[in-house]
């Protein structure tokens, strides 16, 4: 049902931003062409936040929240940056980003798991201190060894997107809707003392499920430095409000216990069409409208998350009824 | 002063937090004296000391409107983006030649309104606050940029207010505000009830429930205090600013605060927290943040020793308690 509701408001979506931006969506063959051409040219600049989306529904499921993904993300980035662009990347850089990456995810889940801090609060110290650590590895440089790489460039392009995407959302999810670790999860977002008294390891199932998400934070800092080949201290700055609103708009719960891969990542589609369109409409905005399109990205972005929790809300008040 | 109406936790990290400050001052003098007299650096101190009033208003100012909307189990993540309105609404103002009474009032009613707003969506809609101020954290900044470009002739990013009648609020009357304001708040949680129900109702809504309280009008008078208390705060920043910038005014303005909340005790799921304990927390935050400017030549270790610091005292804190707090669980 909920999926249902995503999907008809992404093909409204698609529906009125192809009209805005005058493609000709006239014939099925001219709407067929239309859709591959967006989603070839989507989906590489939407795999950060598909990958980063795919963790943060774990996350949440927990009941917990992740609010620095962004700086995980920027921070993997930049360590990785300070290797030289060769060959050798592929085993001196990305190992490393991986280790930073499952550490920094670690210790989010230490002071989860292990101090008892609370997962907002939590995060927004790291998300704090991750970003400054950005500033103290980069300085005011920007740095990009990236497109040196040899063959680092193609998991940038829609094919290695699709990989990616396919692995992490295709593969993880399937993995994920049939293991044991996801009705654990489930039942310790749901009630962590029935998880307790179930005998579910709760503090190792927090910590590993934070640590994934350091996981998936450097696998989308690889796709995020495939595509756009430079970073600096300020990047992926606000990444972090983008991924939780794809994900709550895909039903997850914020309070845990409920939550849906399949909906994260229509969420994440929801998201980046809206994105991607404004951009787009840009041209019909300069001659109808008094301001800038792209300013109206905010103000729909907020509508649309209020909207769907709250429609979400409503159709599980009338089932429980 | 009735101290002992507050929780041990709260009582105990504000003892932390007294202790803390007092290293930090020290720590200041420490930096200051070793490239000035013993006297020198008593007198620099003393200037830090002046100054601290007029910089920590806006946040401390926050922090008080935030700390009451915690309280009651919410949170308000937009205030930074209800901050860049009001900073638009300022700028409109002062486009079309309004005086500065106007401008001040425009600004302040502005933001007052929107936080209170986002508490009649909480109470109307039913959904989580965190939501609402999500969604608000990105509507806001939009808005913000909408209202600057539709309202401004000739907008091309930012505007600058040359005028200093135009920053009297913000530096000149700054102290006097914070004084007023904090010590209001303070007397009024000691001797006032609406404080100790926000408390009740973020520590059980169903014992508040049982009791005939209307939990969800409660929320709402967190929110419309914590709106004028914000609006005083956004009168104060955004009078203190000689270039309005919508797109980068307050950015991360809600994390410095609710950082400074939660560091002064108050647990960030509601039910327990004291708006002295806030004032440490914002005070303990200025004083690290200029002990790190003394302490260290390099500006880009400063954020990453800021978030080490804050990260450290939260999480030994909850170290210290983890214990009491698994037992509670289990009971």
């Amino acid at each position: 049902m909920r999926a249902m509701v995503l999907l008809t408001l992404l093909l409204v979506e698609l529906a009125v931003f192809a009209t805005v931006s005058g493609a000709d969506v006239g014939s099925l063959n001219g709407i067929l062409v239309y859709l591959e051409l967006k989603f070839l040219d989507l989906l590489p600049g939407l795999t950060p936040v598909l990958v980063l989306s795919v963790g943060m529904t774990m996350v949440l499921v927990t009941a917990g929240i992740d609010l620095s993904v962004g700086s995980m993300l920027a921070l993997i980035a930049c360590v990785m940056s300070s290797v030289e662009g060769a060959a050798s990347f592929w085993w001196t850089a990305v190992p490393l980003g991986m280790l930073v990456g499952v550490g920094l995810g670690l210790f989010n889940g230490a002071l989860v798991a292990r101090l008892d801090v609370p997962p907002i609060v939590a995060t927004l110290g790291t998300m704090i201190f991750y970003r400054g650590l950005c500033r103290l590895v980069m300085r005011e440089q920007e740095r990009a060894p990236f497109f040196d790489v040899p063959g680092y460039e193609w998991l940038g392009g829609f094919a290695g997107s699709l990989v990616v995407v396919g692995l992490v959302a295709g593969v993880g999810g399937w993995v994920w809707s049939r293991s044991r670790w996801r009705r654990e999860l489930l039942l310790l977002g749901g009630n962590r003392v029935a998880a307790r008294y179930a005998a579910v390891p709760v503090g190792r199932r927090i910590l590993e499920t934070y640590g994934l998400m350091g996981l998936l934070a450097f696998v989308a800092a690889v796709c995020f430095t495939a595509r756009n080949g430079a970073v600096n201290a300020s990047t992926a700055m606000g990444l972090e409000l983008k991924v939780i609103v794809a994900v709550v708009l895909g039903g997850t719960r914020v309070e845990g216990g409920r939550g849906s891969l399949l909906g994260s990542v229509l969420g994440s589609l929801l998201v980046a069409v809206l994105d991607d369109g404004l951009r787009e409409a840009k041209s019909w905005s300069d001659e109808h409208l008094p301001f800038e399109i792209s300013h109206l990205r905010y103000l729909l972005l907020g509508g649309l998350l209020v909207g769907g929790v709250w429609l979400n809300a409503r159709v599980g008040r009338r089932r429980s009824r | 002063m009735r101290l002992d109406r507050m929780t041990p936790s709260v009582r105990r990290r504000m003892a932390w937090l007294v202790a803390g400050n007092g290293i930090l001052l020290l720590v200041i003098f420490v930096c200051l004296l070793s490239g000035d007299s013993a006297a020198g650096a008593a007198s620099r101190l003393l200037t830090v000391l002046r100054d601290t009033p007029r910089n920590i208003a806006p946040q401390m100012l926050a922090a008080i409107g935030l700390a009451a909307i915690i309280w009651c189990g919410a949170i308000d993540l937009s205030i930074g983006s209800v901050l860049a309105v009001g900073g638009a609404v300022f700028a409109m103002s002062y486009s079309h030649d309004a005086s500065p009474l106007v401008c001040f009032c425009g600004c302040l009613l502005v933001i007052g309104g929107l936080v209170t707003c986002n508490g009649l969506l909480v109470r109307w809609l039913q959904i989580p606050a965190l939501i609402v101020t999500l969604a608000g954290l990105a509507a806001y900044r939009g808005l913000a940029l909408v209202l600057v470009n539709l309202g401004v002739p000739g907008f091309d990013g930012n505007l600058t207010v040359p005028e200093e009648v135009f920053r009297i609020p913000g530096r000149d009357w700054a102290g006097w505000f914070l004084l007023l304001a904090v010590g209001g708040a303070v007397w009024w949680e000691f001797h006032g009830r609406l404080p100790r129900l926000w408390l009740a109702h973020g520590s059980s809504p169903v014992a508040c429930r049982l009791h005939g309280l209307d939990v969800s009008r409660l929320t709402l008078s967190a929110f419309v205090f914590g709106g004028f208390y914000v609006g005083l705060g956004g009168l104060l920043y955004v009078s203190n600013q000689q270039t309005i910038d919508p797109a980068r005014m307050a950015l991360g303005f809600e994390l410095s605060v609710i950082a400074a909340v939660v560091l002064g005790g108050t647990n960030i799921f509601g039910g327990e927290g004291s708006f002295l304990g806030t004032l440490l927390g914002v005070l303990f935050l200025y004083l690290a943040r200029q002990a790190l400017i003394y302490a260290f030549d390099d500006p880009h270790a400063r954020q990453a020793f800021e978030g080490a610091l804050i990260l450290a005292v939260i999480g030994f804190d909850c170290a210290l308690h983890r214990e009491g707090h698994r037992m509670e669980e289990l009971k």
